[in-house]
């Protein structure tokens, strides 16, 4: 032991940094998250973006193929004080890096490149279209950036990316009429312009770093004789190296401005999109209790509704933070929910008491509830722990001829240990 | 200050085995057995002890009664079904609980366990095709030798790690005074 320690200290401080360095960084935990939606607070998640009617065009794809991701949400009109409102919310795809490149983006119909808006309440429908850059086996999420709020993560899916990278083409024809492909366009000059200010910064420290050590500089530079540290020969090479800043500088606004002489500036306006034509919500839901029992991981809420659809409805299904409680009395009711992540569907996860159809104009009582180790797995149960312990959702009502009836449901959720 | 970046360093090197069982992803929960390629994330509750905390493999009493809580994640080991045995790790024969393999499609297999005495106990999970998964629970039981033997390794690390930083330090005082900062000669 005695013969490594001299070992290591014969090799010197770069020996000692080396091994304090392997130390530390063994040292640092390592525990990464995956699954970043599930770290965010479950109030954020149910009662701010509903996702639904998610779907994913294809569950592989080759490299240079499209898949489109589509569906709705609802800007919950329960939304949390503590967070802020979506005046300003940009639709965009969470993924593992820049696997896909997003070739459209709609909202409404209307082309959401930009932020915009959102009403409270509200619906609206939106499409992603992504071309598969990447090989590799990629969960693919919705998200909406709500200014100050941040992300909102809908459901993900995975995404099996087959093919090789090198026969990626990104080609975009320009307002000029030129056609580019983005993944190598003005890489060379990115890359040269990048190389030579970095020989430039190197160039820099090195001058400065064969002085002497800094710590020798340091109390001189302290004291009143600091100026004595800069040698005449310094300002000499201070001064080149300016020149030689400023030169290429203006040599490299003059050539952009030459090889690119219409450009356009990245486009920072709002875009305005109308929310989904909406009728009045046909059913009414008046929620009177609910709890949450911690060992049982479910849910349940008794409401007060009263059907004004005109016919005979029957609650088919509890959608919240992306996982779809569904009553199995009802049933699936919609195509989506066949290609929906298996993990976030609980196919008998909705248990209505005394279940059956409420008459058109009925008002009454029910009372349901919704079971499923989701609730832990997917972590919403911490529900009980936050701050803010409102829950809210959307029940999926169904009349007898399969129209389905969308309403809001959110209020306090109480605890319950045994 | 040589004394504040060591505690610095002591501090990282406590995070590093630190683990918060509230908001781990599941991938990462210490409390996830596996049954085949099928995941079961195991937990217990004392509510007559701590309404509400969560506990894995240390449970923190005897008193009182223990809910213990299956998560079963994959929809396809909820169709095989899942049962759930907790016994005494010195005594397999006392047999705690026992819940009969069967399926669960809401995921959910829930039991309640009055433990006797403080020990250990094993928790085992039981798929219907016979595959098994167990976990050891210390209940109401400090185990001082694994303890020990922890704070040994920290105390290590930090001798080792605290040996380098002196060695850094001698190193750059020394380097000052090769340098003979008084006759400024740069």
């Amino acid at each position: 032991m005695k013969n490594i320690l001299k070992k290591i200290i014969g090799m010197g401080m770069s020996g000692v940094i080396a091994l304090s360095t392997v130390f530390v960084v063994a040292s640092i935990p390592t525990t990464v998250s995956a699954h970043g939606e599930r770290s965010q607070e479950p109030f954020l998640r149910m009662r701010t973006v509903q996702w639904y009617d998610v779907t994913w065009s294809k569950a592989t794809v080759a490299v240079n193929e499209q898949v489109v991701v589509k569906g709705k949400f609802r800007i919950a009109p329960d939304w949390p004080a503590s967070a802020a409102k979506p005046d300003v919310a940009f639709l965009n795809i969470s993924t593992p890096g820049p696997v896909f490149v997003r070739k459209k983006t709609l909202i409404n119909g209307v082309s959401a490149t930009n932020s915009m808006g959102l009403k409270l309440g509200q619906d609206y429908e939106w499409e992603v279209h992504l071309k598969a850059r990447h090989p590799g086996r990629w969960h693919i999420h919705s998200m909406l950036n709500v200014k100050d709020a941040g992300p909102i993560v809908g459901p993900g899916k995975y995404i099996e990316v087959t093919g090789d990278y090198a026969d990626f083409k990104n080609e975009v024809t320009t307002l000029t009429g030129e056609t580019v492909d983005l993944e190598h366009y003005g890489i060379k000059q990115a890359v040269m312009w990048h190389s030579l200010w970095a020989v430039i910064g190197v160039a820099w420290l090195l001058y400065w770093l064969a002085k002497p050590i800094f710590f020798a500089r340091y109390p001189v530079a302290m004291s009143e004789d600091g100026d004595s540290l800069i040698t005449p020969t310094d300002k000499k090479v201070t001064a080149g190296f300016l020149v030689v800043a400023l030169g290429l500088t203006f040599y490299g606004y003059m050539k952009a401005e030459a090889d690119y002489p219409i450009t356009l500036p990245l486009q920072a306006a709002m875009a305005n999109v109308d929310p989904l034509p909406q009728s009045e919500e046909q059913v009414k839901i008046k929620t009177e209790t609910a709890t949450y029992r911690v060992p049982g991981r479910a849910m349940k809420a008794t409401i007060t509704i009263t059907n004004n659809t005109g016919q005979a409805i029957k609650l088919g299904e509890f959608n919240t933070a992306t996982v779809r409680f569904i009553n199995p009395n009802v049933g699936i009711m919609d195509e989506t929910a066949k290609g929906y992540p298996d993990y976030l569907l609980a196919q008998e996860g909705l248990t209505v008491e005394n279940d059956r159809s409420i008459g058109p104009g009925e008002t009454t009582t029910l009372s349901f509830i919704a079971q499923d180790a989701a609730w832990e797995t997917e972590r919403i149960s911490s529900l009980i722990y936050d701050p803010d312990s409102h829950f809210g959702g959307l029940l999926f009502f169904y009349g007898a001829d399969g129209t389905r009836y969308i309403s809001n449901i959110h209020g306090s959720l109480i605890p319950k240990f045994i | 200050m040589l004394s504040r970046l060591l505690l610095l360093l002591s501090f990282t090197f406590m995070l590093a085995d630190a683990y918060a069982h509230d908001g781990a992803e599941i991938e990462e929960d210490v409390c996830v057995m596996t049954l085949g390629n099928e995941r079961v994330h195991f937990s217990a509750y004392q509510p007559e002890i701590e309404e509400g905390a969560e506990y894995c493999r240390e449970i923190p009493s005897v008193d009182g009664k223990t809910i213990i809580v299956l998560d079963v994640i994959e929809k396809t080991l909820r169709e095989i079904g899942v049962g759930l045995k907790i016994y005494s790790q010195e005594n397999p024969e006392n047999i705690l609980v026992s819940v009969q393999p069967r399926r669960v499609s809401q995921g959910v297999v829930e039991a309640i366990v009055n433990f006797p005495e403080s020990g250990r106990y094993i928790a085992e999970v039981t798929g219907r095709d016979n595959s098994k998964a167990r976990i050891l629970l210390h209940v109401d039981f400090t185990d001082w030798a694994a303890i020990i033997l922890g704070i040994l390794y920290d105390l290590a690390r930090l001798l080792i790690v605290g040996y380098l930083l002196f060695r850094l330090y001698k190193y750059i005082k020394g380097k000052i005074i090769k340098q003979n900062i008084e006759s400024k000669t740069f």
